[in-house]
């Protein structure tokens, strides 16, 4: 008897209460499960809406290719297709294979109902890689007033961001060993590596002078050495620098969409 | 002549079980060094004959110098462990080029001074790729902006 009132129904894994509880595990961001229940319940019932939201809980673990092949296979008629292909769009930007992004967006109807969203992913995706930046006032038209401000700061930067030259930096310190290093930002170094070529170069100097032969050799391939070191670190160094501003910024742009949402809808409604 | 007996058997004695200074007695044998987060591996690469030598030179090096004068190096990877990585990666010319910047900044008395990110055992995290010339960067995770903030 009390095993029979003890006993777990059996109904409690009915495709509606898998769907009930998947719902409330991907509205508390425990997605890994909710797809786990979610699919579940697809063997029972097809249904767009549960679809979408394992390709969206994918997406949020940043499982972007198996993401991409959810929205991707949604087809043209159905209610989801905008949605589905806004994050199809979506996820070339979050995958950083901005070129795919942009080729996908001009192979793309204007009559898209999200064809501004994909626009803006597809001018913001300029501001990553290396490709020339478009024209400010084409990057404008995409933004509203708000948004316009906040990514023209950004072009900004990104026209100016400042950098190093690598050949300068080799040159200077051709000159002056760790003139190059100072340059890049690396003071301590350069000073390190003036004072070493210059402590080498005086004992080959002292040396020769003093009539020992083999330690001024010695000492003049030490310096030799040195120096041709220092000015490969000096390239180096500046390279360094310019990567260290780059990836500096990225960072602060990537939190910044991140915030922004990507100037994207969101799906606030899929947990009410 | 009994008293002079076991003087000296005291003194026999007292020689034998005294505590020596070659020896150890009971203590734990500890060791405070912090334990390096890549152990030594002293097996010779074997991709070409030149990668067997630089390696059997870095082995005979840790032998017979490092090892006894114990984690000193301040760097991660250590000068010898990226000098024979920066010639595996590049060249002979570019990896000695290469370890002779690293020899340099190593002399660097401030380079402690906000400019390397920390490894996980205290020390400077300084990568072979990011010398190499090819534009790669590898940073790590935890590392925070503090020198190179956007204005």
């Amino acid at each position: 008897m009390p095993i029979v009132l003890l006993a777990q129904p059996a109904e409690l894994f009915q495709p509606g209460n898998r769907l009930k509880f998947g719902n409330y595990l991907f509205c508390s961001n425990d997605y890994l499960r909710a797809i786990d229940e979610f699919q579940n319940f697809l063997k029972y019932k097809k249904n767009d809406t549960v679809f979408f939201k394992i390709g969206l809980a994918y997406e949020k673990m940043r499982k972007y290719d198996i993401a991409q092949l959810y929205f991707a296979s949604y087809p043209e008629k159905n209610a989801f297709y905008p949605e589905a292909r806004l994050e199809f769009h979506k996820l070339f930007f979050l995958k950083k294979e901005f070129s795919a992004l942009r080729e996908n967006v001009a192979r793309t109807g204007k009559n898209f109902e999200y064809y501004p969203e994909i626009k803006r992913l597809s001018y913001i995706s300029y501001l990553f890689d290396d490709t020339d930046l478009p024209d400010s006032n084409n990057f404008k038209l995409w933004f509203n007033n708000s948004g316009q401000k906040k990514i023209i700061r950004y072009y900004r930067i990104k026209l100016n961001l400042p950098q190093k030259s690598l050949t300068v930096a080799g040159m200077l310190s051709a000159v002056i060993p760790g003139l190059g290093k100072i340059y890049a930002g690396e003071t301590g170094d350069g000073i390190t590596a003036l004072i070493v070529n210059g402590l080498l170069g005086f004992l080959a100097y002292d040396n020769f002078r003093a009539g020992h032969k083999f330690r001024g050799w010695l000492f003049s391939g030490l310096t030799a050495f040195f120096y041709a070191g220092n000015i490969y670190g000096s390239v180096a160094a500046a390279q360094i620098y310019n990567n260290k501003i780059k990836t500096g910024y990225k960072q602060e742009l990537e939190m910044f969409l991140e915030r922004e949402n990507y100037f994207l809808p969101d799906y606030k409604n899929l947990c009410k | 002549m009994k008293f002079k007996l076991l003087l000296i058997l005291s003194f026999v004695y007292g020689n034998l079980i005294a505590q020596t200074d070659w020896e150890r007695w009971d203590a734990d044998n500890s060791v405070f060094q912090l334990k390096g987060i890549q152990e030594r591996d002293y097996s010779l690469d074997k991709s070409n004959v030149g990668m067997m030598a630089l390696t059997a030179l870095r082995d005979l090096y840790w032998f017979a110098f490092s090892d006894l004068d114990g984690d000193n190096c301040p760097f991660h990877p250590t000068c010898s462990s990226f000098f024979v990585e920066a010639v595996k990666k590049t060249n002979l010319l570019q990896g000695l080029l290469m370890f002779a910047d690293r020899f340099t900044r190593d002399t660097n008395f401030f380079k402690g001074f906000n400019h390397y990110e920390i490894d996980e055992t205290g020390k400077f995290f300084d990568p072979v790729d990011n010398y190499t010339l090819t534009g790669t960067y590898i940073r790590k995770q935890s590392y925070h902006k503090r020198k190179y903030k956007l204005k």
